[in-house]
C-alpha cells in the first residue's frame, strides 16, 4: 500500500467535519469514523492509469482486511477484475468522495455507487440481456441473448456534452453506447454528433433500454 | 461556510490557468453551492468558447487538487444554451 497516498487521504479526511481518522492498523489501513457511525478500515492506493486485480489482492491477503479501497488520483480506472476482487471480499471502492458517502452507510463495505448500481440492475433485468460485467468502474459489457454484446460507458452527467463523449473515448477507448447517468437533463446535439463520429451512440437511460432490445 | 472557501479556491484556479481559461464562464451547482455541510464533492460546470478549449481545460484541471473531489462538466456556450444548462442545473456563476 502506498504510504504517500495513505497520508494524502488521511490529510484530506481530517478536513471534513463529519469524519475523523482515529488510527492506523499495522497494515497502514486508516481507521475512519463518521461522527455518528461505526469505524471502518480504508486502504489507500496511489496508482496511475488502471488498477488491476493484482494491485488489490495484497490488501485482502492478511487477517485484517479493509472495508473500503480508495485510489488517488481519482481519474485512475478500476478494472473489472479489481472490482470483482474487492466486492468478493465484501468491500467497496471509489474516490475520496465515495469514502464520505460510504461513511453514512451502515456497513461501509456494502457501499456501491448509486448510479452504477441502478444501471447494472436495469441492464441485468432487461429481457434480452444474459449477463452484465464491469469493464471499468463506469463501463460495462452487456451480453445479449439476441444480438452482439454491447460495451456501455456511463457518464456521470446531468447534461451530456461533446466534451463528455470525447473524454470518455480518451479514457475508456472503445464503447458502443455512451449513456448519461441522470434521468434528468439532455444530450446536446454536439454530443450526439461526437458519438456518431466514433461509431457509437449517445443515449438516455430509456434509449439504452431500447438499444439493448435490438 | 464550505461554499465561500470553494468559490475562493476555484477563482484562484481559474486565474492560475491564464489564457486557457480566457473567455470561459464557471458555474457552481449542487451540494457545495447549496452550502450543505456534508457535501462530498464539488459540482462545477465550465462553459467554453471551443472544443479545443474544453479539451485543454480537462487536461489542465486536477480533480483532486481542491478541498473536495471536483466533478467537472465542460461544454461549449452554444451547447449550454441549447439545453438551458445554467437554469436547469440551478447553477450560479462564480467566474469571471
Amino acid at each position: 500500500m502506498s504510504g504517500g497516498a495513505t497520508n494524502w487521504v488521511a490529510d484530506k479526511l481530517v478536513t471534513k467535519e463529519s469524519l475523523e481518522v482515529v488510527g492506523r492498523t499495522p497494515e497502514n489501513f486508516l481507521v475512519v469514523r463518521s461522527k455518528d457511525g461505526p469505524t471502518f478500515l480504508v486502504a489507500a492506493l496511489g496508482l496511475q492509469d488502471v488498477i488491476g486485480a493484482a494491485d488489490v489482492e495484497p490488501l485482502f491477503a492478511g487477517a485484517t482486511k479493509p472495508q473500503f479501497v480508495v485510489n488517488v488520483p481519482s481519474k485512475t480506472l478500476w478494472s473489472g477484475a479489481a472490482i470483482d476482487r474487492i466486492h468478493a471480499a465484501s468491500a467497496a471502492f471509489g474516490t475520496l468522495g465515495d469514502v464520505s458517502r460510504a461513511a453514512y452507510t451502515e456497513n461501509a463495505g456494502s457501499y456501491r455507487d448509486k448510479n452504477m448500481g441502478f444501471f447494472i440492475n436495469a441492464m441485468k433485468q432487461h429481457s434480452n440481456v444474459s449477463s452484465v460485467a464491469y469493464v471499468y468502474d463506469t463501463v460495462f459489457k452487456a451480453d445479449r441473448k439476441s444480438g452482439a454484446s454491447l460495451t456501455v460507458a456511463v457518464i456521470d452527467a446531468y447534461n451530456m456534452s461533446a466534451e463528455d463523449v470525447r473524454n470518455a473515448k480518451a479514457r475508456f477507448g472503445h464503447f458502443d453506447v455512451v449513456v448519461k447517468s441522470s434521468s434528468h437533463g439532455s444530450i446536446t446535439n454536439q454530443a450526439d454528433a461526437a458519438a456518431k463520429t466514433m461509431g457509437a451512440q449517445a443515449l438516455t437511460f430509456g434509449e439504452l433500454m431500447g438499444r439493448l432490445a435490438k | 461556510m464550505i461554499r465561500q472557501r470553494v468559490v475562493t479556491s476555484l477563482r484562484e484556479l481559474a486565474v492560475s490557468l491564464g489564457p486557457k481559461a480566457e473567455g470561459t464562464e464557471w458555474h457552481l451547482f449542487g451540494s457545495v453551492d447549496r452550502d450543505e455541510p456534508n457535501a462530498a464533492d464539488i459540482d462545477l460546470m465550465i462553459l467554453c468558447k471551443s472544443d479545443d478549449q474544453a479539451d485543454a481545460l480537462r487536461r489542465a484541471i486536477d480533480p483532486d487538487a481542491l478541498a473536495l473531489p471536483l466533478h467537472l462538466a465542460l461544454m461549449r456556450f452554444d451547447e449550454a444554451i441549447e439545453v438551458d444548462a445554467v437554469r436547469v442545473q440551478r447553477s450560479r456563476a462564480i467566474f469571471p
